[in-house]
């Protein structure tokens, strides 16, 4: 049975220069409006669902701790999280973002990246930070 | 106003995002509520799909919040194999916001039209008054209304409490 309740944590992994890796990798290709509103919008899901989880709102990877979010559309958005990694229930970590293409991810060692991350995170809980929502644009337009 | 508000009102301003945002949402929000009544009524998705006509693996499809191939034909049969009536229209992204606000499994559930309070209610006020219109003509003991009238009086539901009826005198109840 879905449970929508709306106390779950969410963070995002920094690197070792102190950045933001989500933002850095939606700045980087760089992420178009629309495709950051379905981000935000199933990120904003993911808050409210955290037990018993809709069907499909996440996808194993080849990683044991590492799933990806299922985000379609012109542009098939795949950012890497896990659950935890201290707290069991409750908290969900992002650890690298990536895309989808021709059913391989880009970059293609997206999950293998994701894990060594988590790693890093589990020895140095001080590489994250509170997630920040994609919703700033360098150029906002009101339109 | 909630943080989630807050933000959104501000990026929406981008009509690129917004609607980006409004699509996947509604996605989800179709899905989630597809499951959210399947499970009110306690229906495997077997038993919904045999209610609406289709293929169990059809149902569970349309339960994963990344489906997006919606059709109006389709949402109808569901619809009617849960008893209830779609509804179509075209809103503003305020109407939306409060939506996305207001995302909770209550807010999804909806009632089949045997358990609706709209119909439910409006027979039993109806059978009430002209109970009360029969007991006003004819105020006696043992009349058979007097226990609507007490659960009435006290805004209790009908089928749960009983009235005092040793102290009933006929007079406790002014209308």
């Amino acid at each position: 049975m879905i449970n929508i309740i709306q106390n779950t944590q969410l963070f995002d992994f920094k690197d070792s220069n102190g950045n933001n890796v989500m933002q850095k990798w939606a700045d980087k290709m760089p992420m178009q409006p629309r495709e950051r509103g379905r981000l935000d919008s199933k990120i904003d899901l993911l808050k409210r669902v955290e037990t018993n989880l809709p069907p499909g709102l996440f996808h194993p990877t080849k990683c044991r701790h590492i799933m990806h979010l299922v985000i379609n559309g012109q542009v098939t958005l795949r950012p890497m999280l896990c659950r935890g990694p201290f707290a069991t229930q409750g908290e969900f970590t992002f650890l690298c973002g990536a895309t989808e293409k021709d059913r391989k991810y880009i970059p293609r060692d997206a999950p293998e990246r994701a894990e060594v991350n988590r790693t890093d995170l589990k020895l140095h809980p001080e590489k994250r930070c509170q997630h920040e929502r994609f919703n700033k644009f360098p150029e906002t337009s009101i339109q | 106003m909630s943080d989630l508000i807050n933000s959104l009102k501000q990026a929406f301003n981008d009509k690129e995002y917004r609607h980006g945002y409004v699509d996947e949402f509604l996605n989800a929000s179709i899905a989630t509520q597809i499951k959210v009544l399947r499970e009110q009524r306690e229906w495997s998705q077997k038993e919904l799909a045999d209610y609406a006509g289709m293929m169990q693996p059809r149902i569970s499809v349309m339960e994963n919040v990344n489906y997006s191939s919606w059709s109006i034909k389709i949402l109808r049969k569901i619809a009617e194999a849960f008893d209830l009536t779609l509804c179509v229209s075209f809103e503003g992204f305020g109407k939306r916001v409060e939506d996305i606000d207001n995302f909770t499994r209550k807010d999804l559930e909806r009632d089949s039209f045997p358990e609706d309070l709209y119909f439910k209610g409006e027979s039993e006020e109806a059978e009430i008054t002209a109970d009360c219109e029969k007991y006003l003509e004819s105020p006696t003991e043992g009349n058979v209304i007097r226990p609507d009238f007490w659960k009435r009086e006290n805004n209790v539901p009908r089928q749960v409490v009983s009235p005092p009826v040793t102290s009933y005198t006929g007079n406790d109840y002014s209308y």
